[in-house]
């Protein structure tokens, strides 16, 4: 059984503003290539912070 | 007829522990040696009875007298070897829970080298807090460094930090003390910080719909991996962090379910 994560987002940070602004300027609803790698790194830090192990 | 003896017994173990723990409090220390005797004559004639609460009280009573000889901080060196024993107890003895749980002794984020109890905790609550906070993790200093204490601390509530494994188990099955429920903020029901005027509903309103792009694209993005993205007010300065839902796995759960598997 695994946990069931929810992932909440800090609307007031840096970050997180800069990746909506990258989302909204896509025309697909998706962000370049980097923007997907920081993102993908940006959960795997969390998950790491929250206790999880990353697989 | 052995049903009620032992229960008595368990009943005296634990108010005896309790005396000890309120003695060390006021620095006293003479008076107990006498009583912490004619217990011990007690749990001599009960031996046969071997209900497994008893024997665990039993051990404890046995360390007592030990600790006694010590004179300062008895309680602690107490807690200190047999803190396991009463943890263990919360769980299996329902009974006694609440007894039991008076007796606990957790590190907490108003004074992480201090050992405090629950009591403790709830005179120095805030007044619109009505719930026990705690966070689980590996080690205090890790739990020290979590991003999500910082908000609470920031907001002047206290935070308890079980760095035992057994503890998030023990919390679990106590839910509830003196009325206040017991909740780890890692979990994602918690509300104490969230805003219940007007006015922040509107501006979080706002946000979820501003943010809903980035939500939405993280949730297509990670799949099954996570259950929901949402907008969180409990962060200060990381991006974001992963909560467990309330009936679920905690992390520190999990990873003792997988440290179990084989």
């Amino acid at each position: 059984m695994m946990a069931k994560k929810s992932l909440e987002i800090n609307p007031s940070h840096p970050v997180m503003k800069a990746l909506l602004e990258k989302i909204k300027e896509s025309d697909d609803n998706s962000p370049d290539e980097a923007s997907i790698e920081y993102a993908d790194l940006l959960y795997q830090m969390a998950l790491l912070q929250s206790g999880f192990a990353i697989e | 007829m052995i049903k009620v003896m032992s229960k008595k017994l368990v009943r005296k173990t634990i108010d005896m522990i309790k005396e000890l723990a309120a003695e060390a409090e006021e620095e006293e220390s003479s008076e107990e040696e006498a009583d912490a005797d004619a217990d011990g004559e007690k749990k001599e004639e009960s031996e046969e009875k071997e209900d497994e609460e008893k024997s665990d009280e039993k051990k404890d009573d046995e360390e007592k007298d030990k600790s006694e000889e010590e004179e300062e901080d008895k309680y602690l060196t107490f807690w200190n070897n047999f803190g396991k024993s009463i943890k263990l107890g919360v769980i299996e003895d329902s009974s006694n829970r609440l007894k039991l749980a008076k007796l606990l002794r957790f590190y907490s984020t108003e004074d992480p080298d201090k050992l405090h109890s629950l009591d403790d905790y709830i005179g120095r609550m805030k007044s619109d807090q009505d719930t026990i906070l705690y966070l689980p993790g590996d080690s205090k200093s890790a739990i020290l460094k979590s991003p999500i204490l910082k908000k609470y601390k920031q907001k002047g509530y206290e935070v308890l930090l079980l760095d035992d494994p057994i503890d998030e188990f023990t919390t679990q099955h106590l839910t509830e003390y003196e009325k206040r429920k017991v909740k780890s903020i890692a979990k994602d029901d918690v509300s104490v910080l969230e805003d219940s005027d007007k006015n922040a509903k509107k501006k979080t309103q706002k946000l979820k719909e501003m943010y809903k792009p980035l939500t939405d694209w993280y949730k297509k993005h990670l799949g099954k991996q996570v259950e929901k993205v949402a907008i969180s007010q409990k962060l200060d300065d990381s991006p974001l962090f992963i909560f467990t839902s309330q009936y679920g796995f905690s992390a520190q759960m999990e990873k003792i379910n997988k440290a179990q598997a084989f």
